[in-house]
């Protein structure tokens, strides 16, 4: 039984490409190969897939930026970029320019398709909640009274604080760079103001989590931003 | 003849004559040859021997002739003419004349000796000083600066420059001394001069020709510097307008030239010296690796292999129960991760022995720090990590990258190195202007005597050598190569009652710790 949703890897290497295609098509998608940039790019306006897969290395010509770029001149179908350890810069590039995840090699399908689905659950609207309510584990948030309750008992927030997690959770398992999290709850002017995000994100991890320092929800992806988990990673 | 020369001459011809007309002056109207006749030649001995001893032997000579025409004139009857009536007299005035000429020639010899040797001692002193600065400056640079400033002793120097060819056989100044405190005026540098001492190998200016004073305008030296049959450098020297330099300041130069090639070969040998280094630890650390992976990469990929064999023989007809498949499954994945981290090591201590792996400091808040390398353990794992952390710091500037990876290296030794039921502690502390994080265990200790081995890259502990335990000992070497970068410091301990103690200490960071505000 497989779904409608179609997922186009852009990969040039062959044994990538073979093992995301079984690996997907176990997962119930439908699978489009591309094998570099040009070939992704035409597949994605020929095929309009549900989601895109793309290496950010791949050999000169159209590499993975320039892929991310082009597509996002005209479509806004969600994109999961590869990339490879210690290459923050990278991976904010790519988020900046419209990718909307990222998943790093060396990798397991269970991680991507867990990626894949945060991604798809959430692309129409990006910080209106579609429910009133979200529950996760102990945590309990009533978005239309604002009201936010940890092990049933609630939790006073500061205006901004709730803001923060407000988006976070309505964006949950997705990351969100530094950027990101200032310019929609602070305002563009804020864009740079990294330390206010860490002072507010401290304290609200003080109010909602067991252990601060074992978060269960709002784990730090370094040098890149937040993510708000609503699985446990292990 | 040099014009500087020229007036020097015509000025001691004046003070000559000056000099007898005020000592006629003194005899004149002193009236002392009227009381005593011998004084009168012994005050013109005097002047002439003044004249000889400030401006040499042919103002002295004037100055004689000068006195013997004066006091014929003023003092040897019949007076004011130059007729003289007794015979006697007119031989004591031939005996005075030749006594004023000798005596005259006789100081100015001496002086000059004496001024010879004095130049000579100076040209010495220079020489020896010029080539303890040869032996004793270690820096090229400043070596060369200071072999120069000895030029500045020599009369008639003006500036002096080092020109060291590059690499497109330009000529730059890298040291130069002088007139404006030090800094060369290039301006006074003729690319032509240059071109013709590399063209023909020999110097300009130092054979004393006016020649090439005429052609560039200037009196100056080029002096090729020859290393190895090729002009390296050149040494340059501008003499003040009008002026030579005497035979021992041109050796003084010649010398100093000399000097300036010694420092040269020497800096030479000392940078090839330095590059064998390198590349001998570059060799022991590639041999290293190839040993690694060599040895260490195959285990993990044979069981991968063993595995994966397996349950192809499954497809093929030969059916494994579930469980043992599951089992080779988590075999192949846990081997494939093993492999990543050891791939993900080389990268690390391979950026850290070529040394351009500089940390990218943020202000980062600590629990996000232990948060992040907590995240990196299984929910296992965690349960045997205890966590203590001292609220009185909140945040601290380090590269997070490279501080998670110290504490997740530091975390898996001790885990590691430590049975199952065995807790691990995670702490931070505050202590004077220190920040610290400690990692304690309570494993088998450190190995004795090599408390501080455990840090070298590929080192094992000799009890876990040939033993299952996997490990290549890269962990704590990367680990201690990340700390030391943060200009912190990275040292291991026995723990009182068994196991080990891992200390992380940033020093004097009290003004980059923000205190708690919660």
């Amino acid at each position: 039984m497989k779904t409608n949703l179609k997922v186009l890897v852009v990969d040039d290497e062959p044994q990538i490409r073979r093992a995301l295609r079984v690996g997907l098509e176990k997962n119930d998608y439908r699978v489009i190969l591309a094998e570099n940039g040009e070939e992704g790019l035409l597949q994605a306006a020929a095929q309009a897939p549900d989601l895109v897969i793309l290496d950010l290395a791949m050999p000169p010509g159209i590499d993975g930026f320039e892929v991310c770029r082009r597509l996002r001149e005209w479509s806004r179908v969600p994109i999961i970029v590869l990339s490879v350890r210690e290459s923050e810069d990278d991976k904010i590039r790519a988020l900046e320019m419209g990718a909307d995840d990222y998943v790093t090699k060396p990798f397991g399908i269970r991680e991507l398709v867990a990626r894949i689905r945060a991604v798809l659950r959430r692309t129409k609207a990006d910080d209106t909640p579609e429910e009133s309510n979200f529950v996760c584990d102990y945590l309990n948030i009533d978005y239309l009274k604002r009201l936010v309750s940890v092990h049933d008992a609630e939790v006073h927030l500061t205006p901004k604080e709730y803001d923060l997690l407000k988006y976070m959770s309505a964006n949950a398992d997705r990351v969100l760079t530094h950027r990101q999290l200032l310019t929609k709850v602070w305002g563009g002017e804020f864009a740079q103001d990294h330390h206010t995000l860490r002072v507010h994100v401290a304290n609200l991890r003080n109010k909602i989590e067991d252990q601060p320092e074992r978060p269960r929800f709002i784990h730090t992806e370094t040098r890149v931003g937040y993510r708000f988990r609503t699985s446990e990673p292990h | 003849m040099p014009k500087r020369k020229v007036t020097e001459q015509v000025k001691g011809y004046s003070v000559a004559a000056v000099s007898v007309v005020i000592t006629t002056a003194i005899i004149f109207y002193t009236h002392i040859a009227d009381s005593s006749l011998i004084i009168v030649p012994l005050l013109y001995l005097l002047a002439v021997q003044a004249v000889a001893f400030g401006f040499g032997s042919r103002a002295a000579v004037l100055a004689s002739f000068l006195a013997f025409l004066a006091s014929d004139w003023f003092f040897v009857e019949p007076r004011y003419q130059f007729t003289i009536r007794d015979p006697f007299e007119f031989v004591a005035l031939c005996v005075f004349l030749v006594t004023a000429i000798t005596i005259g020639q006789l100081t100015a010899l001496f002086h000059n000796r004496a001024a010879e040797a004095q130049r000579r001692e100076i040209a010495a002193t220079a020489l020896a000083e010029s080539s303890w600065t040869v032996a004793s400056e270690l820096d090229a640079r400043s070596a060369l600066t200071s072999v120069l400033k000895h030029l500045e002793k020599i009369e008639n120097v003006k500036q002096a420059a080092i020109l060291l060819r590059d690499s497109s056989d330009a000529f730059p100044v890298v040291a130069a001394s002088g007139v404006a405190g030090g800094a060369a005026d290039e301006s006074r540098i003729s690319q032509a001069a240059i071109s013709h001492v590399l063209a023909q190998g020999t110097p300009i200016g130092l054979d004393g020709s006016p020649h090439w004073d005429k052609a560039l305008g200037l009196p100056a030296l080029y002096l090729p510097v020859i290393l190895d049959g090729r002009c390296v450098a050149i040494l340059f020297v501008e003499l003040l307008e009008a002026s030579s330099l005497n035979e021992a300041d041109r050796q003084v130069v010649e010398s100093i030239g000399n000097h300036v090639a010694v420092v040269l070969q020497r800096d030479k040998l000392v940078k090839e010296q330095a590059n064998a280094q390198a590349l001998v630890e570059t060799d022991k650390l590639k041999t290293a690796l190839l040993q690694m992976v060599s040895h260490d990469f195959r285990s993990p990929l044979s069981s991968i292999k063993v595995s994966v064999g397996s349950l192809i023989d499954d497809e093929a007809g030969d059916p494994l129960d579930r469980e043992t498949r599951m089992e080779l499954l988590e075999t192949i994945e846990s081997e494939a991760d093993r492999l990543n981290k050891m791939v993900g090591n080389i990268l690390d201590l391979s950026r850290l022995e070529t040394g351009n792996w500089s940390p990218r400091r943020e202000l980062s808040v600590v629990a996000d720090i232990i948060g992040a390398t907590l995240d990196a353990f299984t929910e296992e794992q965690n349960k045997r990590i205890q966590v203590h952390l001292d609220r009185s710091a909140n945040e601290i500037s380090i590269d997070p990258v490279q501080i998670v990876q110290v504490l997740k290296n530091l975390l898996e030794n001790a885990l590691k190195y430590s049975s199952p039921e065995k807790t691990i502690e995670l702490e931070t502390a505050v202590s004077n202007s220190s920040f610290i994080i400690r990692v304690l265990d309570r494993g088998s200790g450190l190995p004795q005597g090599e408390e501080n081995r455990i840090f070298d890259p590929f080192y094992r502990a000799p009890k876990y050598r040939e033993t299952s335990t996997p490990g290549v000992g890269m962990g704590l070497a990367i680990a201690r190569g990340l700390v030391e970068a943060h200009g912190a410091t990275l040292s291991a301990r026995n723990r009182e009652g068994g196991g080990a103690v891992f200390e992380v200490v940033f020093p004097d960071i009290l003004g980059k710790v923000s205190i708690a505000q919660v």
